[in-house]
């Protein structure tokens, strides 16, 4: 008789002590290149807030924002590698319950540089450099990876750095050696008088005996770089650092990445070239990188998510994500300040 | 026994404890896309597919005709039953469940099939779309991962693009899913596709021509749209080109051919550029989408190739800004480059239908004249102007001319220029006539039979030569200014 009556006690407990403290789910979307230092920010503060559970995924940026606002689904925290996004594809759709728009406000919290990634048996990785790798990636022995840009910010980036390094050289043949005849339907670019356009087509196929290879997040070309598959990848350089990869840093007026060069990035452009969404036609417009980071509508937990955006912003989380060598702007800018929730607009400026 | 009773309780005790523990865990993972969420998902029981009601789920546009599919429809056709699973972009698998639907192959085939330049535009309740290629669809050519490693797959694995109405046995989470979505089909459970592909809340298939077309509307005396294929075909033979200060090749025919395609009823045969009508003087509008419009006199175009309308820059359509038409060259000013051209007016008087339709018999009566005129017995006497000559196919040949030698020699095929004029029946020679009298007779068969045979041209504009290879001496005549058919 003993035994069962300390068992139902034990077992009463247990199940009292674990009901007292229900973690609040914190949904966190974020973009493949802040995978590290999420993972590490998520740790930093589960611990500061126990009851919280941070529940990351990780995607390229366009897709990261449809989750929540075509495929619905119950996001707490937007982050993407591209802060232009938020508004071309939340501001711009509504949440079909309420009628509001997914997000009225963003914040521009860090930072990149678009660098190349290679390891030590690339071809050619002893005589490419800043000066000469849009000759060495575009020679048809090499295996070159670039993101979806339909998909992902840094393969549209990739694109928009051949616009800027033939602006920047005065020349005008160095897009062509790469990208011409590789894709069934070809990726073209127009230099207009005062901007540049890359034009991706609807159909993004490279043809068997292309030297590009396309995956759908820049984060898959780290696999492929790794095994031999490819020679180089277009990556940000913080991805490339965590992962301890040999790295080409690519010029100022290409690299996307600094503030002095923002007028010449802005006379690129990339296109898709077909409406892909039902309110919007992306047009990605050149400029420095800015990471952006909001709270959807639709979230279901906006004053945690409120938390974790402030952790991020605050000391933890810049020492966090600088040693995980990713800049952070040193102000964070906000676009839609009088929507910021009260906590953040601490941490903010207009 | 005692020993029984104990093990009994110990084990009861540990399955509590792990029952309280699992009751204790956080929130689960949310999945991004999973196909086998449809089959976990808890509303499928409550609100289960529309399968019965003859309502349609799926429209396919096809280029002729629609159609409208129920579920019954959709479960008539021949299923594709296999697994599949996803691979999100950073790396998080969902395991292949079996799925069933039908292929899009065999979608296609229900609106007369899908040639190579063409796609389906799957679109999504919500207007999201994504476009499957003709590779995709016809052979599944999809990158495939290996469900447990996530690594791509270095053996191809047989792959079908499907629309599924089930998952695991039962319908779609409409919720989760809508009523139809994609999945990427094999027949052993061996690979996982990209997420992206994975499209939820699918209600339309359209097809779509991945090469825009578009029309030109050109009127003069008569009125005449142009399409796309039109255009280029001209270009083939006639086009010119244009570089810009960025090194970038605009390609397009000259103004001055597609206004000669209007300006009186030749619009093609001959030297369709009518000069007797610039002399009497007209203008042409060139007018954009926007209403944007330049004017010109007709003799500021007459044989212009530095007036081109384009239809290509470095091998490609325009860009969306110029699309699909722009007027470029080294004659025209910035602000006469217009894009977006969509109608070409000719300052001319409409031809009589009646007068238009007689037309083709009245206008040998008229002499021809040009710094090369084709007349006898042909059934249109033809004048022409080098560049008119020009705008014909030029060829290259390397042939030994009877004094000096081998040379190379650029021209126009003599044969060509007969054809064009329409040699008549009975005709025997050609009567050469050059500018300083001197006249020479080559036998009709000869230049029949010699595909090499040339007019050619100088280093002197309006002045031509015969290169005739394998002939005599005397038929290789300079200057020429007539041929006289007998």
């Amino acid at each position: 008789m003993r035994k069962p009556f300390a068992i139902i006690l034990l077992l009463s407990l247990l199940l009292s002590s674990c009901n007292s403290q229900p973690k609040t789910p914190l949904v966190v979307f974020g973009a493949g290149s802040l995978i590290q230092p999420f993972d590490h920010i998520e740790k930093a503060f589960e611990e500061k807030y126990p009851n919280i559970d941070v529940q990351p995924e990780y995607h390229g940026s366009i897709q990261v924002i449809r989750h929540a606002t075509e495929l619905h689904k119950p996001i707490d925290v937007i982050a993407t590698a591209d802060a232009a996004l938020i508004p071309m594809l939340m501001y711009a759709t509504n949440v079909p319950e309420t009628g509001q728009p997914y997000a009225d406000w963003h914040i521009r919290f860090a930072s990149n540089r678009l660098a190349l990634a290679y390891h030590p048996e690339s071809q050619y990785g002893n005589e490419i450099n800043a000066e000469n790798w849009t000759e060495v990636i575009s020679r048809p022995d090499v295996k070159i990876g670039i993101a979806d840009p339909r998909f992902d910010a840094s393969g549209y980036r990739a694109l928009m750095a051949f616009g800027l390094a033939e602006i920047a050289d005065q020349n005008y043949g160095l897009f062509d050696p790469m990208f011409k005849d590789q894709f069934t339907f070809p990726v073209t670019i127009f230099r207009g008088d005062e901007m540049t356009t890359v034009t991706v087509p609807e159909i993004l196929e490279t043809k068997p005996e292309s030297h590009i290879v396309i995956r759908g997040a820049s984060i898959q070309l780290i696999a492929l770089l790794e095994s031999g598959d490819l020679d180089y990848a277009f990556e940000y350089e913080s991805v490339i650092q965590q992962h301890n990869l040999k790295m080409v840093s690519l010029p100022a007026e290409v690299n996307l990445g600094e503030q002095d060069f923002e007028p010449l990035y802005q006379q690129v452009q990339v296109n898709l070239d077909f409406q892909r969404f039902a309110t919007v036609k992306p047009q990605f417009r050149g400029e420095r990188i800015g990471y952006g980071v909001t709270i959807p509508a639709s979230a279901e937990h906006p004053d945690e998510a409120a938390q974790f955006i402030a952790f991020l912003l605050g000391d933890e989380g810049r020492t966090i994500m600088e040693a995980d060598h990713h800049p952070m702007f040193e102000t964070f800018i906000a676009d839609g300040y009088e929507n910021l929730p009260s906590v953040l607009q601490a941490n903010t400026m207009e | 026994m005692k020993l029984s009773v104990r093990l009994i309780l110990s084990g009861a005790l540990l399955l509590a404890l792990a029952l309280t523990f699992a009751a204790c865990s956080g929130g689960t993972q949310p999945e991004a896309t999973p196909i086998a969420e449809a089959t976990e998902a808890p509303v499928v029981e409550a609100t289960a597919a529309p399968t019965e009601a003859p309502v349609p789920v799926l429209e396919i546009v096809g280029e002729t005709e629609t159609k409208s599919l129920s579920m019954e429809d959709l479960k008539a056709l021949p299923a594709t039953e296999g697994y599949a699973g996803i691979k999100s972009s950073t790396g998080k698998i969902t395991a292949p469940v079996m799925v069933k639907g039908v292929s899009l192959k065999d979608l296609a085939e229900l609106i007369g099939g899908m040639g190579e330049t063409k796609g389906f535009n799957v679109v999504a309740e919500d207007g999201y779309s994504i476009t499957y290629s003709n590779a995709q669809i016809q052979d599944g050519a999809f990158i495939a991962y290996d469900p447990a490693s996530g690594q791509e797959l270095s053996t191809p694995v047989e792959l079908t693009a499907a629309l599924i109405y089930e998952a695991d046995g039962k319908p779609l989470d409409p919720k989760q899913d809508g009523t139809l979505r994609l999945a990427i089909v094999s027949e052993e459970a061996t690979q996982v596709t990209d997420g992206h592909w994975a499209v939820k809340w699918i209600n339309k298939l359209e097809v779509k021509n991945l090469g825009a077309d578009w029309v030109l509307q050109v009127e003069g005396a008569i009125s005449k749209p142009t399409d796309r294929a039109s255009v280029e075909s001209c270009g083939s033979c006639h086009g010119t080109s244009w570089v810009d200060d960025k090194n970038q090749q605009w390609a397009g025919v000259p103004l001055y051919y597609l206004v000669g395609s209007v300006d009186d009823e030749i619009t093609h045969d001959g030297p369709a550029f009518n000069r007797d009508l610039v002399k009497v003087g007209y203008n042409v509008d060139v007018i954009s989408t926007d209403g944007y419009t330049v004017t010109f006199d007709a003799q500021r175009i007459q044989y212009n190739k530095h007036i081109l309308v384009a239809y290509k820059v470095n091998d490609n359509v325009l860009p969306e800004e110029y699309f699909p038409l722009r007027l470029v060259g080294d004659d025209l000013d910035k602000k006469e480059m217009a894009g977006m051209i969509a109608e070409i007016k000719v300052g001319l008087a409409p031809l009589p239908a009646t007068a238009e339709s007689a037309a083709t018999e009245a206008p040998a009566a008229e002499p021809a004249t040009g710094s090369l005129v084709i007349a006898g017995l042909v059934n249109q006497e033809m004048g022409f102007m080098e560049a008119d000559l020009r705008a014909l196919e030029v060829l290259t040949i390397n042939a030994e001319h009877p004094k000096n030698g081998k040379q190379d020699f650029d021209g126009v095929s003599l044969n060509t220029l007969l054809d064009m004029a329409g040699v008549k029946d009975g005709a025997k020679t050609l009567f050469v006539t050059s500018a300083d009298g001197y006249t020479t007779e080559v036998a009709l068969s000869d230049v029949r039979t010699c595909a090499d045979c040339l007019l050619g041209f100088t280093n002197t504009l309006e002045k031509f030569k015969l290169v005739m290879p394998n002939l005599p001496s005397n038929t290789w005549a300079k200057d020429v200014i007539s041929i006289e058919v007998k």
